[in-house]
């Protein structure tokens, strides 16, 4: 007889036997295509919700278009708000997910099998999310394709030397990239979906989408090749991009904006944002669906060491930002001090001390094995680390904006009740996508699963 | 866990002739020698706890090797109290200042270096000795060791380094120090693998071939971390371009031209190219060539960094560097053997 084994295929995979295996991958098929079935009352609350969510957001663009932008609280001298704070903290969580899908695939890391698809499918519907924030924060909408380099009458160009359109490359690039490596690895999943759906309808449209897939030795052979290529693409593609969009205000001669550490800080501060949404995705979608036996308590410990890894170098860049102004004091320069300082006393310090709370502290208490063993607590805990990630970019952004070289041009920005409904919207907008493919796309990478029993 | 007699002795001949080579000339050598040898001390051993934490296969036929280094840090140590002792710490300027800062007064940067280098080095012995017992705290030592690994660094970088130049500040410098001397440590193994390919083949006959893949992998990795890093750091002070900051560069440029570009050359692009190759990685006499130019270009990066605060003269440097690194050679020799003897590999002498 078979037993199971937690430490062999490194989750809870039964031990190798022939019958065992058999009946293994028959009901992986099973269990997880029963999750892409006919939705129960409590997905269409939850589709609704996100809806509602969505309508308060259109709304609340739809009154900005037609009064304009003073409607939100965006003034000099803080420009940037809390839409660009959405933006980043979107194109954060976009970032992660293609990062811990590459990255642990490199690494052969199989607990990344549990993950990877939904940690893909966020990225892509979080980039589609952040990409409407520059478009939000234009004043007419309409004038959008002003950012594209189009050849134009008046002979405008757009400033390649700003990193904005940098960013505009970058993250076009990195979706195009993510897609096309989450769709890669959807192939043979959506090639069983075609064999096992009985609608005419869902038959022909998931044959389409397989394109043709058979399973042969030649075809596994260019998939594995392609899907490692791609891989190996993605990692250093995602830390370039992030860090593009770290460059946005390190270039910047603001301070708190331009230090060294940006890159680096930003990428990891990505991955432990990401984690956390991973972490709140997971947990109900694995009790929803009943994926218990699949998705094993170690491999979200082995999540929750990412994110504890993560959280340290996130307070690493913290401790080095603050030590180092206070380090060079008034004296050697009074600017970094005095920006510093606000932010540890000033108007915004609540943000500051929030973010500290939840992305330095809370996630000390992972250290523990039993907490990080817990799935409540780790449900949990992953909600107040992406407040904290949100906070991180608002105090970023505004804080230094806020209080520039000149105190004559000292402010404080006030967010309104749009920019707020147009955040409530951007999760509205990005669960309506995720709720969606969950009823539509395996949640689960089954032939990677079946491949560990082999 | 403490030293063995022939190793203490290393220390004290070695610790001794550097101090009297100091005595006679004034200069900036012993800073510049303790700046390398405190990155390859402690990198392979963070290579190795890494591994261990992330529960890498691929460490096990180096780790006894990368661990042989840890008592390096108690040399260099030594030469840091030989530093201070010597009052060569006068070669800060901040040493001279009129009212001493909170952070940059001589007591408190002697103190927090001291107990940093002294932590440290106990940490990799208890760390080590877990690791190598398999302890079921192995894992705790080797977070336990990192964090004190990431802290000296860290102070390396911003206590040795950019405290020359206050008060110029770039936050990344700390990261760049222990990156970089992880880099050190990959390194290291890479060079090891050059000299003792054989005998791993023979005595980790079927797994060692995948294990150095994975370590030159693993190197290869960090060529572009390293590229990675350094970059970030240079294209913000140089799109930044304000005066105080760019100075960085621009002093250094003006004293050494464009021998500056051979920092990314031998630390960056070279070895990304080289080991780019599956077949140069599985290269023994290759890897190693690739381990000596990153320490090669770690040097010089380090003669870049102080030549343009102090003076560096070139056989006195020359010389404590030679007789430091046989330090390192004796050191790492004789902890090698010793864990072959432990092994039953070999046969005591």
């Amino acid at each position: 007889m078979s037993s199971h084994s937690t430490n062999v295929l490194g989750s809870n995979v039964p031990e190798r036997d022939e019958l065992y295996a058999y009946n293994y991958k028959a009901k992986l098929e099973e269990d997880v295509f029963a999750a892409v079935s006919k939705p129960t009352p409590l997905f269409y609350i939850a589709l609704l919700t996100a809806l509602g969510c969505v309508g308060i957001g259109a709304t609340s663009w739809a009154i900005q278009i037609i009064n304009g932008l003073g409607k939100a609280g965006i003034m000099n001298p803080v420009g940037w708000g809390v839409y660009i704070t959405d933006f980043v903290f979107w194109v954060g969580i976009a970032h992660s997910g293609t990062l811990i899908s590459a990255i642990l695939f490199l690494f052969r890391a199989k607990f990344r099998n549990r993950f990877n698809r939904t940690a893909e499918a966020m990225t892509v519907f979080a980039v589609l999310t952040a990409g409407l924030f520059p478009l939000i924060h234009l004043g007419r909408v309409w004038f959008f394709y002003w950012l594209f380099p189009y050849p134009n009458q008046r002979h405008l160009w757009v400033n390649f030397k700003s990193p904005l359109v940098w960013d505009v490359f970058a993250v076009s690039t990195y979706l195009t990239v993510s897609v096309v490596f989450w769709y890669i690895g959807l192939v043979p999943d959506l090639a069983i979906a075609r064999r096992i759906k009985e609608s005419k309808i869902a038959k022909t449209l998931y044959g389409i989408f397989s394109l043709g897939w058979t399973g042969t030795f030649k075809e596994w052979q260019h998939y594995n090749q392609l899907y490692k290529f791609l891989a190996a693409l993605a990692t250093p593609l995602v830390l370039s991009v992030h860090s593009v969009v770290s460059w946005d205000f390190a270039m910047g001669v603001v301070y708190g904006w331009h230090t060294t550490i940006f890159a680096p800080y930003f990428v990891a501060g990505a991955i432990f944002s990401g984690c956390a949404m991973v972490i709140t995705l997971m947990v109900p979608m694995r009790k929803m669906f009943r994926l218990e036996r699949y998705i094993a308590i170690d491999d979200f410990e082995k999540l929750a060491k990412l994110l504890m890894l993560t959280g340290l170098i996130v307070s690493y860049a913290y401790i080095v930002e603050l030590a180092l102004a206070l380090y060079v004091g008034k004296e050697g320069n009074v600017f970094e001090y005095e920006q510093f300082m606000y932010r540890l006393t000033g108007d915004y310090a609540w943000a500051y001390w929030t973010m500290i709370l939840c992305n330095v502290i809370s996630p000390l208490t992972l250290f523990v094995r039993k907490l990080r063993r817990n799935l409540i607590y780790l449900f949990v805990l992953s909600i107040p680390i992406n407040i904290g990630m949100w906070f991180e970019r608002f105090n970023i952004i505004v804080i230094s904006l806020a209080r520039d070289f000149d105190p004559y041009a000292f402010g404080y920005y006030t967010p309104t009740w749009i920019e707020w409904g147009i955040t409530l919207g951007s999760f509205g907008w990005f669960f309506t996508f995720f709720l969606l493919f969950s009823k539509t796309i395996p949640v689960l990478p089954v032939t990677e699963l079946k491949e560990e029993v082999d | 866990m403490f030293p063995s007699m022939k190793v203490i002795i290393a220390f004290i001949v070695g610790a001794v002739v550097i101090a009297g080579l100091e005595f006679v000339v004034e200069g900036g050598s012993l800073l510049y020698s303790m700046l390398f040898f405190v990155a390859v001390s402690q990198g392979p051993i963070a290579v190795a706890a890494a591994a261990d934490i992330a529960g890498g296969q691929w460490i096990r036929p180096y780790k006894q090797t990368l661990f042989t280094t840890r008592h390096m840090i108690l040399f260099v140590l030594i030469l840091f109290a030989v530093f201070l002792g010597l009052g060569r710490v006068h070669l800060y300027e901040w040493t001279h200042w009129e009212h001493p800062g909170q952070w940059l007064n001589v007591p408190f940067f002697s103190l927090r270096n001291l107990v940093m280098l002294g932590i440290s080095w106990v940490l990799a012995n208890v760390y080590v000795k877990a690791s190598l017992t398999e302890s079921k705290t192995k894992n705790m030592w080797a977070l336990f060791w990192l964090f004190s690994y990431v802290i000296t660094q860290t102070l390396v970088a911003f206590d040795w380094v950019m405290s020359l130049e206050y008060p110029w500040i770039s936050t990344l410098f700390g990261a760049y120090f222990f990156v970089e001397a992880f880099y050190c440590g990959l390194a290291f193994a890479a060079i090891y693998t050059g000299f003792r390919y054989q005998h791993l083949l023979e005595t980790h006959s079927g797994t060692f071939k995948k294990a150095m893949m994975d370590m030159m992998t693993m190197f290869f990795g960090f060529s572009i971390f390293w590229g990675y890093q350094f970059f970030s750091q240079y294209i913000v002070i140089w799109y930044g371009n304000i005066p105080e900051e760019v100075s960085f560069f621009t002093r250094r440029l003006d004293v050494f031209g464009s021998l500056l570009y051979l920092i990314p050359l031998i630390l960056f692009v070279i070895p990304f190219w080289i080991l780019i190759s599956r077949k140069m990685k599985a290269n023994p006499k290759v890897v190693m060539a690739v381990g000596f130019l990153v320490w090669g270009g770690v040097l010089l990066e380090r003669v870049f960094m102080l030549g343009i605060h102090m003076a560096l003269p070139p056989v006195i440097s020359a010389v404590e560097f030679i007789v430091a690194s046989a330090v390192f050679f004796w050191v790492v020799k004789s902890q090698d053997d010793d864990a072959l003897v432990a092994s039953g590999e070999a046969t005591p002498t």
